[in-house]
């Protein structure tokens, strides 16, 4: 069972998911979870000889139902790689299963906001290796998307479209470009190589993609983590969040248990973009949160995102 | 500039469904398949299971290679 509780002087939410605590940690090769069931191998979540890409809720759920989901997605059957060594046949595919748990999770009552994600590396509290990711659905719009949809409403446009624009008319912040996306570490960002990976049209969540664009959204993203991987010529650990829609059909009661959010009121807003949050601010300094970071909630880089994206950029390029 | 409630309006998620039973899901045994139907979405060919414990597992495998 999960139980949230209302930070009051946070103006937010806080799970408490206990039985997380006994979840599997960074098990030994052979006994990985996440690869398929093979003949006299050890039982594993996937109880076939081999698959291509699987969802399952998660054992060891932060959500359940009625309150929301947990849902592990694994995206090869292949124990070793990440996310930038898979094929781009296999990218493009994970694009489609993102848009196909997007849209039946956000069709439920108890969740209003799809929130998909991955974890790389034991930096950022990975606890298996196997290449995955994982998704949430909140049954409520959770404070960050609740910001940009604030932003929204400051700028009196949408924030993402607005400061994409901005990024493009200015150029050294630029670190990738096809033509579905534009990729550039934002003009503040708070990781030295924090990137936001953004559709160029409107589009409110991967419904809203057309298939040639979910290709190039794979592609752009492969670029960026493979250009990650070659910056310090090390596996570069990473929190990979996408941002949507929120999903809430405004129908719903609030009239619940739950205690009324200090966001902004709850509507369609949105714009499909990729948000990573590099913990690495050199090949062996972590960036950590801190005094000013926790306590102040304000962060101190080391680092100008005009410099960074230099650097980025020339890596990317390097295998792109 | 276009402002996002121009062009979203929720679509499919205008009718919201309720979240699926603990009940539902308690099907026990080694993992069922629960739809035999050949299901569809995009390129990706979708299995529906029953883990032995309740839980879901979906497997999506690509079938449009020739297109790919």
């Amino acid at each position: 069972m999960t139980e949230l509780r209302f930070n009051e002087l946070r103006g937010e939410q806080v799970d408490y998911a206990i039985h997380r605590q006994e979840r599997t940690f960074l098990p030994s090769r052979e006994h990985c979870p996440l690869d398929p069931t093979r003949p006299g191998g050890p039982p594993t979540e996937i109880p076939f000889p081999s698959f291509e890409i699987a969802v399952f809720d998660n054992r060891f759920p932060a959500f359940e139902a009625p309150h929301g989901a947990a849902e592990v997605v694994v995206y090869t059957a292949s124990h070793e790689g990440s996310f930038a060594t898979l094929t781009p046949q296999r990218a493009e595919d994970l694009m489609w299963v993102w848009r196909n748990r997007y849209l039946e999770l956000g069709a439920r009552e108890d969740i209003d906001y799809v929130f998909i994600f991955e974890n790389r590396g034991v930096e950022v509290g990975v606890t298996l290796h196997h290449p995955h990711g994982q998704i949430y659905g909140y049954p409520f719009i959770p404070p960050v998307p609740a910001l940009e949809l604030a932003a929204d409403e400051r700028l009196g446009e949408c924030a993402p479209c607005a400061l994409m624009a901005a990024e493009l008319e200015d150029g050294r912040r630029l670190v990738h470009e096809n033509a579905a996306v534009v990729a550039y570490i934002p003009y503040a960002a708070r990781w030295a190589y924090e990137v936001h990976v953004v559709m160029r049209e409107h589009r409110a969540s991967l419904l809203d993609c057309e298939p040639e664009e979910l290709r190039l959204l794979a592609a752009g993203l492969q670029a960026l983590v493979h250009g990650y991987d070659v910056l310090f010529e090390r596996p570069f650990p990473y929190v990979m969040a996408v941002h949507q829609a929120p999903t809430t059909s405004g129908q719903r009661s609030d009239a619940d248990a739950r205690p009324p959010l200090s966001a902004p009121p709850r509507r369609a807003g949105g714009h499909l973009h990729v948000e990573f949050y590099p913990p690495l601010r050199t090949a062996d300094k972590l960036k950590y949160l801190a005094g000013s970071e926790q306590g102040a909630g304000t962060f101190i880089s080391d680092t100008l995102p005009e410099e960074s994206a230099v650097t980025l950029r020339e890596a990317i390029a390097r295998v792109s | 500039m276009r402002r996002h409630a121009d062009t979203y309006t929720l679509g499919p998620m205008a009718r919201k469904r309720p979240a699926p039973s603990a009940a539902s899901a308690a099907s026990k045994g080694a993992a069922k398949r629960d739809d035999q139907a050949q299901e569809r979405f995009g390129p990706l060919a979708v299995e529906r299971h029953r883990k032995d414990d309740g839980r879901a597992l979906i497997l999506y495998t690509h079938v449009e290679r020739e297109h790919a």
